[in-house]
């Protein structure tokens, strides 16, 4: 990786996720006290990956549009080199990079514990489910430039599948695993990128 | 002053997209969750049990059911926080467990795991001691919840809980006339009303106040605001009735729905239908929740101006929901209590007291708040405490941007 893009990444955990990473990591780490990790059968296994987990793609991929939040930081970013894209998508990959390494510690900590389930299937299902509510949260975020609309989107899309959406949202019903159904991840998953790109190009043409 | 400020914060809530996000999915959630009515009606005889069983009975059997299950495994599911957890007791907190069941069943551990696990097992297998009360054999199944770590079968609530709703058809007609005597039929939908509402009005309020807070930062009005007249108080109080006025605007206009649906079946029924409970579930039940989230919102995000409070009533909200033991008649400390059903009266009454001092303590945190969002405020005002304007900006950052 150019050193650039590297200070890039680093300069984005310092200044911008490393508050949320701070909150990831509180409550990764109080959830084998709230949570049981051992011995789940197909069923709370999925459980735990999809409705807890999913929470984290909210906490970690919303956060990559908001430096620019303030206008003055904004307009100095506009006016360097490297292009608004490049950038919003070097920010974008450290969000997914960090959600995949603290998805793949979550799963082998399961894993351990003597759950049951597919490693493969719930890294993709949850990496799905994390990427479209982030995806959604970016995607407001572009479009209205409004942090807090940004959050309750995907916060209420949650809701809307917790208090019993699988009758309306088909295949974009985000626990689906619980039911023992697994295709809806490909939806989830293709939703997910179309939002996410629609998000970084509209970003970056505003920010130009 | 006040009055022309609450008017203008109105009129600026009927700007912001976020308001109408907030319209959008409460009516969404209200149409899903309660657009088809679902009437009350009367129990039907051949759909009921014949032969009564105490609750007592009942929830003393069930607990001795499971705990041949689980004593003799030694895995125990608790949800402490909605989700499954499995606890296995130590040797030592495992001996304890075993002398309860001995004070309780008068079975040595050994015995009773043979029971357990000899293939013959049923519900009857093993009776409690004649001489063990109801009370102490619930005083018997908190140690052993505690043992536990809590949110264990054996909860006292939760093992009576399971045996609250009627279980013959005299038990069923007796409750069926408690609603129309005494919820008059629009007081069962009252409180199924705050029941679903409140889920949501746990966390959509944290938005508005989010927004409303850093508006000012984003439109750079706060220096102007500040050299103003008006007293940090009028300013903030203005903001917050505004925003509790416009959240409460939509749920009057939902709730006057569902009321009138049941006031016509009230008259269907023959009963005089009283409109005005659903109004005092609205006010008692619902109105301390979203004072206590907006107050949460106000009161951080004038704090750090950034979007801490939605991560922190976001977790708040999480913790809430799941925790709920049960789904009908549950208080505790939540920030929702939870009423999912329609009817009851019986189990509402028994909850009440809880659920009168949880909502009076809700409402006093908001108050609280609310003035400590007050104070910040000033102090950010005057110059004070917050010289950098926000509480976490005062720490400068030693990194080079």
């Amino acid at each position: 990786m150019p050193e650039h893009y590297y200070q890039i990444q680093k300069v984005n955990i310092k200044h911008n996720m490393l508050p949320h990473i701070i909150a990831g990591a509180v409550c990764l780490l109080i959830s084998p006290l709230m949570i049981g990790m051992k011995n789940l059968d197909s069923y709370q296994t999925a459980k735990v990956i999809e409705i807890f987990f999913s929470l984290f793609g909210i906490l970690l991929f919303v956060p990559v549009f908001m430096p620019e939040l303030n206008k003055s930081i904004g307009d100095l970013i506009a006016s360097k080199k490297e292009s608004m894209g490049t950038l919003l998508f070097m920010r974008f990959l450290t969000s997914l990079f960090l959600t995949a390494a603290i998805l793949f510690g979550f799963l082998t900590a399961l894993h351990f514990g003597n759950c049951r389930f597919s490693f493969y299937q719930s890294f993709y299902g949850a990496m799905a489910n994390c990427l479209f509510l982030g995806g959604m949260g970016m995607l407001f975020f572009s479009l209205f430039n409004h942090m807090a609309l940004a959050y309750m989107m995907p916060v209420l899309y949650y809701i809307i599948c917790y208090g019993g959406g699988k009758k309306y949202l088909g295949n974009f019903y985000l626990f689906s695993m619980m039911w023992g159904s697994f295709q809806e991840k490909h939806f989830i998953m293709a939703a997910a990128a179309i939002m996410i790109f629609l998000a970084i190009t509209l970003r970056s043409r505003q920010q130009k | 002053m006040f009055f022309t400020l609450f008017l203008k914060e109105c009129k600026e809530l009927l700007r912001s997209i976020t308001y109408y996000m907030f319209l959008l999915c409460t009516i969404l959630f209200y149409m899903t969750q309660l657009g088809s009515f679902d009437p009350i009606s009367q129990p039907v005889k051949e759909e009921m049990k014949e032969e009564p069983v105490s609750k007592e009975e009942q929830a003393m059997k069930a607990a001795i059911s499971r705990l041949m299950t689980e004593f003799s495994a030694n895995s125990y599911s608790t949800y402490p926080f909605g989700f499954i957890k499995e606890v296995r007791l130590s040797g030592e907190e495992q001996e304890q467990a075993g002398q309860i069941i001995e004070k309780l069943t008068g079975l040595s551990p050994e015995e009773f795991i043979r029971i357990a696990t000899d293939g013959k097992t049923s519900s009857d297998a093993v009776q409690v001691l004649r001489n063990i009360s109801y009370e102490e054999f619930m005083e018997e199944m908190e140690k052993l919840d505690s043992l536990l770590g809590g949110g264990s079968y054996y909860e006292p609530d939760s093992l009576l809980g399971n045996t609250d709703f009627p279980n013959t058809y005299e038990e069923a007609e007796a409750e069926y006339e408690r609603v129309l005597e005494k919820d008059r039929v629009t007081g069962a939908y009252g409180r199924i009303f705050c029941d679903y509402m409140g889920i949501i009005m746990g966390i959509l309020p944290v938005f508005l106040a989010v927004t409303r807070s850093v508006r000012d930062k984003r439109a750079k009005a706060s220096q102007v605001i500040f050299a103003k007249k008006a007293s940090s108080f009028t300013i903030q109080a203005s903001r917050y009735a505004a925003t509790l006025a416009m959240i409460f605007l939509p749920l009057l206009i939902l709730s006057t729905m569902l009321n009138s649906q049941a006031m016509y079946l009230a008259g269907v029924l023959s009963v005089k239908g009283n409109p005005l409970y659903m109004y005092e579930y609205l006010f008692g039940w619902l109105m301390p929740t979203v004072m206590v989230v907006l107050s949460i919102g106000f009161f951080v995000t004038e704090l750090t101006e950034g979007p801490l409070a939605i991560l922190l009533q976001g977790g708040f909200w999480f913790y809430t929901i799941l925790a709920a033991q049960k789904l009908t008649g549950y208080v505790g400390t939540s920030l929702v209590p939870r009423f999912n059903s329609v009817g009851y009266y019986s189990i509402y009454e028994k909850m009440k007291p809880a659920l009168v001092a949880n909502r009076l303590s809700y409402l006093l945190i908001s108050i609280v708040l609310f003035a400590l969002t007050v104070f910040v405020y000033e102090k950010k005002r005057r110059g004070g405490l917050f010289h950098a304007r926000t509480l976490l900006s005062n720490t400068k950052s030693k990194h080079k941007a």
